[in-house]
């Protein structure tokens, strides 16, 4: 990689300690994310994707290894990192509109400019009208708006969404993911994206970083050298885009095999 | 309507037992004298006080309450350090501390609003403490990565979280409030409702007694509603 790198993670494992017995999640990962690179995550459920992630966003402490972000070492949650989390509907605050909800991260820029901020940030998602509206009065896919809105209302420099889109229907899955994908681009902002589906993966990411199942350690980083925008129908149909996915179903189904 | 109506009933049924002989015509007056005593250029005054001994009582055990059941709620470490503290003191009515009480502070709205906040405190410190306990750790650890941090963090999320479940407790403390406020005016005369009712059945004015049950039971009625 040419370029310094922004977030850089070497050698993490991480376990947790239960009564009876002990899960390691995490058994040694590593990576480097430059500035501004869209990296996905992919990697079967109860890998410890999850848990990475919190490792990444100084809200873990990995057993063993170090996160880097912006050449410090992670200790608490660097101010410059937001995150979306997978149980959106859980995570937004339910006593709060929308347009409050966004305003929370940035309660400190003074009333007019927080307000004015908040409601570009809404307006980026598709929002502009819903700002008065509670979270509950909010479909799904428009509650994972509000918290994406949230999430980027402070200009962040570093986004991780764990698994955004798992749990909203397919077609407003597939408007979400671009709508993500063009946001951060225009935002310059650098995203790593958990997932637990491959096509979505090579579809939004520059680079797909393939975990094995638990204790997981990286079996295999796919650059994807596809052209943006990506149609999803169109990309989809492409013999590359093919390619990636069968390659790293491979790398998954025979981890013995990679490399 | 509803509400209105079931009054208007028990109202009917109190005359049907009356006419009946069930309940003694002499002990149990007729709901428009009960009526007309509402009157008492007393009940007013009475009404007053009985309202500031529970409001003062119930603002002193919430502004103890629900800081202290925050702080057991977010701190292991206090909760274990006065768990058994309140375990001790909180099965105790309050009522049964009026005798102790007017020995050591003495006759008055002081005593009385104490009392009033002995009662309030229990049910406000507890289920604050549960609302906190409760708080989905997603919420919070939301709040931590937007940037909010201790004291911040309680008052901007732990709090709001918690607060249908203060709201439980403030609800319950409201109505447990008003009995203590009655009944320490009934055992000590503090001017309220308590002493009216009593005063009036010793002076032989069953009606206006009445009355001041009657004006009881609205105010009860009142706070449940505000609260609820
Ligand atoms: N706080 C925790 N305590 C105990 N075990 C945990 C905890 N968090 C995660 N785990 C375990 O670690 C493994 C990885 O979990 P997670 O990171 O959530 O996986 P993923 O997000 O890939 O589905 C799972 O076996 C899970 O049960
Ligand atoms: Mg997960």
């Amino acid at each position: 990689m040419a370029e310094t790198p922004l977030v850089r993670a070497a050698g993490l494992g991480k376990s947790f300690r239960g009564r009876r017995s002990t899960t390691q999640a995490i058994a040694d990962i590593g990576f480097e994310q430059a500035p501004g690179e869209f990296l996905g995550v992919v990697g079967p459920s109860g890998c410890g994707k999850t848990t990475l992630l919190r490792c990444l966003a100084g809200l873990e402490r990995p057993d063993t290894g170090t996160v880097e972000f912006d050449g410090r070492p992670v200790t608490g949650i660097p101010d410059a990192v937001s995150v979306v989390f997978q149980d959106y509907h859980r995570s937004l605050f339910p006593w709060l509109t929308a347009g409050e909800n966004v305003r929370f991260p940035i309660r400190d820029r003074g009333r007019a400019a927080g307000r004015e901020q908040a409601r570009e940030a809404l307006d980026r998602v598709g929002l502009a009208g819903f700002a008065d509206h509670h979270p509950f009065q909010l479909s799904g896919g428009m509650q994972q708006r509000v918290a994406i809105a949230r999430a980027i209302v402070s200009r962040p420099r570093f986004l991780l969404m764990d698994e955004p889109f798992a749990s909203v229907d397919a077609q407003t899955r597939a408007v979400l993911e671009q709508l993500t994908v063009t946001i951060t681009a225009e935002l310059g902002l650098t995203v790593l994206l958990i997932t637990h589906d491959i096509d979505e993966a090579i579809l939004m990411a520059d680079r797909v970083l393939v975990l094995s199942a638990r204790p997981s350690r990286v079996l295999r980083e796919v650059p994807i050298d596809l052209d943006r925008p990506r149609d999803e129908v169109e990309t989809r149909a492409l013999p590359l885009f093919q390619d990636y996915r069968r390659e790293i179903h491979r790398v998954i189904a025979n981890p013995g095999t990679a490399d | 309507m509803k509400g209105l109506a079931g009054f208007a009933a028990l109202v009917g049924l109190w005359e049907l037992l009356r006419s009946a002989h069930v309940l003694p015509p002499g002990s149990a007056p007729a709901s428009v004298d009960i009526a007309r005593a509402l009157g008492n250029p007393d009940l007013p005054g009475a009404t007053a006080g009985t309202l500031i001994a529970w409001a003062a009582g119930l603002l002193l055990a919430a502004s103890i309450g629900i800081p202290l059941g925050v702080l057991l709620g977010l701190s292991r470490w206090v909760d274990a350090a006065l768990t058994a503290t309140v375990d001790f003191l909180r099965p105790i009515p309050a009522v049964a501390l009026i005798p102790v009480a007017v020995v050591v502070i003495g006759l008055g709205a002081g005593m009385q609003a104490l009392l009033v906040g002995f009662a309030c405190l229990w049910p406000l410190l507890i289920s604050t403490r549960f609302g906190v306990r409760d708080v989905d750790p997603l919420l919070t650890e939301t709040g931590r990565v937007l940037g909010a941090r201790g004291l911040r963090l309680a008052a901007t999320v732990t709090v709001p979280a918690a607060l249908p479940s203060i709201r439980t407790g403030l609800r319950t403390a409201a109505s447990l409030g008003l009995v203590v406020a009655v009944a320490t005016e009934l055992a000590t005369g503090s001017p309220g409702l308590g002493w009216f009712i009593a005063q009036q059945q010793q002076a032989g004015q069953i009606p206006a007694a009445y009355a001041g049950i009657v004006v009881a039971g609205l105010l009860g009625y009142l706070v449940h509603l505000v609260t609820s």
